[in-house]
């Protein structure tokens, strides 16, 4: 027996019993189309979050304070003291690191902001004019402050659009003060409302010079971080080579593995967060794959059944000569063919959620959401679907296979 | 060489602990060419006597040659091409399968042969048309008559041009001129394209038709003999 009657015998049985074959399937169709959704989805949400990372230039190094995580469960002590002034001096001295195009120190945390009556729970910024530059971020009203203003340690902010909004209405800010941890700020400047900028929400932030914020704010004498560009992407990793030993031979450190600072480049970041994502899509997708081997149960169950209903049919077809495989093939092939269909639709579902979820996203959250269609995912999906018949289909098929012919003749 | 030979052929069923004997010890041939009645009570164990001979069921004890071949030596492929090229057969209840044409019925066979497929539908064709259906290609089997249907899976019997056909019951559910209609068609296959067929009935009307009676009783040969006044091919007619 050829393959092509084999199948042209299992599609007939098929559509013979049209409906109970469609809702035999929707277990399977159901479960493809929640991996595609997944995959799809967890595949733009990762180019999202990499465009944003990627904003922060590909020149860009960080050097945060704390031992560099070493495992899963090891957090990098984001509050650690290691990053000081001196060590920012030693970092800005062309000996030390030849290619530093500019190094910025970063403070930051949590404060109200009060103005008159008005308060409002803002994100404290403390850097060197250079921020705008380097998140390429546009000054609204008034300026950005100067390198003078850092020196002095001058009482001056830069405000967000929703801080101004909550604090000022649609009155001028510049010129007026706001009140943070009893200190009295100058606003000199306002940031249009510009939403996301690789992870920082400029709306919601205050901009202060950094000697303003470490002593007068925070009351600290170190460093969250240093932003440093390198004169070029190629000269990235000789750069974190000479950032890396100006700060051991500061700190006094021999053992490389007792390092109490670390550094993060771009790529770093892009391949951290590739595997967080690829890891929780995976995870997402595994969730899902049960509902698959629901699915094969449901299928095995439908073709227990057709298996009982056609024993007649089963008897005859051994007695004018069909052996066991022709039987098994044939009851298998339609096992196979019922999950293959199950997953084609639920690729062809899935594809199209996803699309629509991509075009709800970009409209609802503004964001440069793509639709991605995970090719990948449907080659698995469709083979995993096809596996399940397989598999789920052995054992009807080979119970349809062992039948005694006289029996299966005789049965009513 | 006889087709078919059986020496000393036991049957017993075992089932609950309790042991039916069905076959007390059969002996015959049936040579190429015969036509051979098997006749007996209900309960005397024909059916299961033709089951055996038709490869669906063993024997106990005893030997039973086909082609000269011992069935103990046939592997079940064997066993199922041996269904399939040289053995045809025609049970009482039709087996048709249900919402299938009739010209799918009778290629049925010829599924699971060698035969090339594009030789399928004229094969088919001629085997309708040897029982006289060629107007009932494309109807179902809920679309003919009790005589029709068995005259369906007639022509699937003959499909494969097997060498042995084996009838059980075949007019078992018909009234008395289809049935008749049956027999004349499984005599004329016989007697003018030399297949050889083994039909069992518990009718004498039926079983004249045949060259040659065995009749069994409680799993033994009572009477073995050659039919004296063998009704004639279309004696209906010619009345």
């Amino acid at each position: 027996m050829q393959l092509t009657q084999a199948y042209r015998i299992a599609i007939r049985a098929l559509g013979a019993n049209k409906s109970r074959s469609a809702l035999t399937i929707l277990g399977i169709v159901i479960g493809i189309t929640a991996i595609i959704v997944i995959m799809s989805v967890g595949q733009g949400a990762q180019s999202l979050i990499l465009s944003q990372v990627q904003g922060l230039g590909s020149k860009t190094i960080a050097v945060l304070p704390g031992r560099p995580p070493s495992g899963p469960s090891d957090f990098a002590q984001l509050f650690s003291d290691s990053l000081k002034e001196r060590d920012l001096e030693a970092l800005r001295r062309k000996e030390n690191a030849p290619y530093v195009k500019q190094i910025m120190p970063i403070v930051f945390g949590s404060e109200s902001a009060q103005h008159d009556a008005d308060t409002y729970h803002v994100t404290i910024i403390g850097g060197t004019p250079r921020i705008v530059d380097m998140f390429d971020v546009t000054i609204d009203e008034g300026q950005m402050f100067s390198d003078d203003d850092v020196r002095g340690r001058a009482d001056v902010a830069v405000i967000g659009s929703k801080v101004k909004e909550e604090l000022f209405g649609s009155s001028d800010a510049v010129g007026q003060k706001i009140r943070i941890k009893d200190r009295s700020l100058r606003i000199v400047g306002t940031i249009p409302k510009i939403g996301q900028v690789s992870f920082f929400n400029f709306d919601e932030m205050v901009l202060v010079p950094y000697t303003t914020a470490q002593q007068y704010i925070f009351g600290i004498k170190y460093f969250h971080r240093f932003i440093v560009e390198a004169e070029s992407e190629e000269l990235v990793p000789a750069t974190v080579a000479d950032i890396t030993a100006t700060l051991r031979a500061d700190h006094n450190i021999t053992d490389p593995t007792k390092d109490d600072f670390n550094i993060q480049t771009q790529a770093d970041l892009v391949l951290r967060i590739s595997t967080i994502t690829t890891v929780l899509t995976v995870l997402l997708a595994s969730i899902a794959a049960i509902s698959l081997i629901v699915g094969g149960i449901g299928i095995m169950n439908i073709m227990l059944v057709s298996v009982t209903e056609r024993t007649r049919e089963i008897g005859l077809r051994k007695a004018i000569g069909a052996t066991e495989q022709n039987i098994m093939l044939q009851f298998l092939l339609e096992s196979v063919l019922l999950t293959a269909m199950g997953g084609a639709i639920g690729i062809i579902l899935g594809a199209s959620i996803s699309f629509v979820a991509a075009i709800v996203l970009r409209q609802s959250l503004g964001v440069a959401w793509d639709f991605v269609f995970p090719v990948s995912a449907a080659i698995l999906g469709l083979s995993v679907a096809a596996f399940v018949g397989l598999a789920f289909g052995l054992y009807p098929a080979r119970k349809a296979a062992l039948k005694d012919p006289i029996a299966a003749l005789q049965y009513e | 060489m006889a087709l078919i030979e059986v020496k000393d052929l036991h049957k017993t069923y075992y089932g609950d602990g309790v042991e039916t004997p069905v076959l007390h010890g059969l002996n015959f041939s049936v040579e190429k060419g015969e036509f051979v009645a098997i006749m007996g009570p209900s309960g005397s164990g024909k059916s299961t006597l033709l089951h055996i001979l038709g490869f669906l069921d063993h024997a106990t004890s005893g030997e039973y040659l086909f082609d000269g071949k011992s069935a103990r030596d046939y592997s079940s492929k064997e066993v199922a091409h041996v269904r399939n090229q040289k053995m045809g057969f025609v049970f009482q209840a039709f087996n048709l399968l249900p919402r299938t044409s009739v010209l799918e019925n009778v290629k049925l066979p010829l599924i699971y042969s060698t035969v090339p497929r594009h030789k399928h539908d004229a094969l088919a064709k001629r085997a309708l048309n040897d029982v006289g259906l060629s107007h009932r290609l494309e109807f179902e089997p809920s679309q003919l008559s009790g005589g029709e249907k068995q005259r369906v899976a007639i022509a699937r019997a003959l499909v494969n041009n097997p060498a042995v056909i084996f009838a059980d019951e075949p007019t078992g559910n018909l009234d008395s001129q289809s049935g008749t209609a049956v027999m004349d068609i499984i005599q004329r296959l016989n007697q003018d394209e030399g297949h050889t067929v083994v039909l069992i009935t518990h009718e004498t009307d039926t079983a004249e038709h045949a060259g040659r009676i065995i009749r069994i009783f409680d799993g033994r040969i009572a009477h073995d003999e050659r039919v004296t006044r063998r009704r004639k091919l279309y004696d209906h007619i010619r009345k």
